[in-house]
């Protein structure tokens, strides 16, 4: 993302005050950072954001588990690949990569792929966060509710000319 | 002339001796007064507590921490300290690494988990007071040394200092600790910092302390290669640049405004590493 381009601001800028406006700014405070989760954690998460989801083991993976659910009318899944992957990601028709390209120039806290299932090729929003480096289970719920703004931003992009 | 030659050769006798340290004496046992001298020597400030059957603790304050010397009879020496836990598996890194001290799991007063680092002095085959003197300075390096090596390996799960935000002071002081020597320059309220690491250019930009960005730039490349290296990579974002000098990016960002740990900007600033050099390499496939 270029620092000029940061075109988004000012739609996002409205809602992050919300999400950040019960969040003392620079306090410091003991919190779990872990380097892992387990999927009892993120099945705790989705919960207590009051997210219905459906779990499914991803075929041939161990260790991997896939969760759908729908947030605000879009179809969201969110993986967790060995307990140190947390992705979430949404499809969307396929489009040109020069359109996938214009969403990366923007993007912060989301990349836009064009991926394929056999013969069909869609585009993808998509956010990931590396529990390796680790993470809190504040930073997990942060991903999800960013991840909402970002997908509705991504829709309203792909229907632009 | 007799007198002038002799003194010539003594001259010469001299100078060609390998130079030796003034002769000290060797012992094999330690007495209380005398290491507490070599102590008092040292600058140490300790606090002595005697077990009886001649064994002596000595508690020293370093750095904010407390080693502890402990004297068995004088004729072997233990310095300790306890540290923050880190993983059993690191741990048994460290003792295949280190050459002088040892570490282990164990737990503090309070019961909670720490690292012992251990060093011990055997004097049964003589020492010397400088060989006394080298052991505690080298302990001093072995926690120095830990303590890097912990920061670059911390635990599983365990309680951080969590702030909100990334102000300028922390990110630079943690910057420091990594040892990026950074040209800095402020952009509105963001700051942009500029650097090498392992012959990449890197950029980094604390966004008004909320969240970071890390990127790197190389030359121009199709969308397809990037879409590629973008969907068999994770946490990092490769991206074409037309504005000006058509150029790519590989970027990545951390959000910081829910909580951010010291050693989560750390992994997030040294991963950067390998996925700069994997870039490189791809792209010029």
């Amino acid at each position: 993302m270029t620092h000029q381009a940061r075109w988004a601001l000012p739609l996002a800028g409205g809602l992050a005050c919300l999400l950040f406006a019960a969040a003392p700014a620079r306090t410091q405070q003991s919190e779990t950072v872990y380097r892992e989760f387990k999927t009892d954690q993120i099945e705790q998460i989705l919960q207590e954001m009051k997210i219905t989801y459906q779990k499914k083991p991803v075929p041939g993976l161990p260790d991997e588990y896939d969760y759908f659910f729908k947030r605000n009318n879009y179809n969201i899944r969110f993986t967790l690949s060995k307990g140190k992957l947390l992705w979430i990601s949404a499809n969307f028709p396929k489009t040109t990569l020069e359109k996938i390209n214009g969403w990366n120039q923007r993007a912060k806290f989301t990349r836009a792929v064009l991926d394929r299932n056999g013969d069909k090729e869609f585009a993808v929003v998509e956010s990931q966060l590396d529990a390796g480096g680790g993470a809190t289970i504040e930073m997990v719920k942060q991903m999800i509710r960013r991840f909402d703004q970002d997908v509705a931003l991504f829709d309203q992009f792909l229907r632009k000319a | 002339m007799h007198t002038i030659r002799t003194a010539l050769v003594a001259c010469v006798a001299a100078l060609a001796l390998p130079a030796t340290a003034p002769a000290q004496q060797v012992y094999n046992q330690i007495s209380p007064q005398r290491l507490e001298g070599i102590l008092s020597s040292m600058g140490y400030e300790y606090k002595k507590i005697d077990e009886g059957k001649g064994k002596h603790y000595y508690d020293l304050k370093v750095k904010g921490l407390t080693l502890r010397l402990t004297s068995f009879k004088g004729q072997d020496l233990m310095l300790d300290v306890l540290l923050p836990a880190i993983e059993w598996k690191e741990i048994n890194r460290w003792n295949g690494k280190a050459k002088f001290s040892r570490a282990r799991l164990t737990q503090d007063s309070g019961g909670k988990d720490s690292v012992a680092l251990e060093y011990n002095l055997d004097l049964l085959g003589g020492v010397t007071d400088d060989t006394i003197k080298q052991y505690l300075r080298t302990f001093e390096n072995e926690i120095v040394n830990f303590d890097k090596f912990a920061k670059a390996n911390p635990v599983a799960v365990g309680p951080e200092d969590v702030y909100r935000g990334i102000p300028a002071d922390r990110l630079e002081k943690i910057l420091g600790e990594l040892n990026i020597k950074y040209n800095k320059k402020p952009i509105g309220k963001d700051m942009v910092y500029t650097f090498v690491r392992n012959k990449y250019e890197i950029r980094l930009t604390n966004f008004n302390g909320e969240d970071l960005m890390i990127d790197a730039h190389f030359p121009a490349t199709e969308l397809t290669k990037l879409n590629a290296w973008n969907l068999k990579r994770s946490y990092i974002r490769a991206v074409l640049y037309t504005e000006g000098t058509p150029q790519t990016a590989l970027e990545a960002n951390l959000d910081c405004a829910a909580g951010i740990s010291d050693s989560i900007v750390r992994y997030f600033i040294t991963t950067f590493d390998s996925e700069v050099r994997d870039f490189d390499s791809f792209l010029k496939k």
